[in-house]
């Protein structure tokens, strides 16, 4: 089993994350002649109140997504709405051990978020999450990610 | 398998809420509140949908085959790719916007 194992900063269970096309996507942009743009190195929370990961406009579109591939229905302080969803790749990993373990997702469905994220790029929701062990150390300040 | 959400809490299909006009994937949302009551009466629940603009391009038995065909016609252009279903999943998004 690998592990990653993260300090705890004074914003929160904070990793390293790569957002990149989903698995599909290169393909038909190849066959179709266009540029694969590269994965987004990203800073990502640990949010295991939120069922899926959230991602920035600003890496999506990066990625040259701007049209998402679905929607779906989200909860809101003022009722429920439409929520956009694009299919992208999250690998978590630890850029001071950059040879060692990644949690890698070829296939993933995130959300935008709906406005800009203070110093964060990411949050890691429970469809990441459920693929791997969490274990919070608070006394230790660090946790760590086993799968 | 497909990476469409699930969520332990979801809404009857007849409650999909409007989507606003100006937002990305407007009317392909508005074609599958049409069209959803029907597609579910015909049997195809659990299959997906391919929807562009106003019209249903095809339903397929998985995501992948779905996805790839949409990517196949229309790569990034706009256009949805939905599993039909009679309960959708209700999200919990990020608790810094809820």
């Amino acid at each position: 089993m690998a592990t990653l194992t993260f300090p705890v900063q004074p914003d929160g269970l904070i990793c390293d994350v790569l957002i990149g096309l989903d698995g599909k996507t290169p393909a038909a942009l190849a066959a179709a002649g266009q540029a694969i743009l590269a994965p987004s190195l990203c800073r990502g929370l640990i949010d295991t109140g939120a069922d899926i990961t959230s991602v920035a406009p600003a890496v999506l579109r990066q990625l040259g997504l701007k049209i998402p591939v679905a929607k779906s229905k989200t909860r809101t302080t003022t009722g429920s709405a439409p929520v956009d969803l694009f299919e992208v790749s999250v690998n978590v990993l630890d850029l001071r051990n950059l040879s060692g373990p990644k949690l890698i997702l070829p296939t993933v469905m995130v959300m935008e978020v709906p406005a800009p994220l203070s110093n964060l790029d990411v949050l890691i929701g429970l469809d990441v999450l459920l693929t791997a062990r969490l274990f919070l150390d608070g006394p230790g300040r660090a946790f760590t990610l086993d799968f | 398998m497909s990476p469409f959400p699930q969520t332990a809490r979801t809404i009857p299909w007849t409650e999909l809420p409007p989507a606003d006009p100006n937002e990305a994937l407007a009317a392909e949302w508005e074609t599958y509140r049409r069209e959803v009551g029907r597609l579910l009466a015909e049997g195809q629940e659990g299959k997906f949908a391919l929807i562009k603009g106003d019209e249903i391009i095809g339903i397929y038995d998985t995501w992948d085959e779905a996805r790839r065909i949409g990517l196949e016609k229309y790569l990034l252009q706009g256009h949805m790719v939905r599993p039909i279903l009679s309960r959708e999943p209700v999200i919990r998004g990020p608790l810094s916007f809820r």
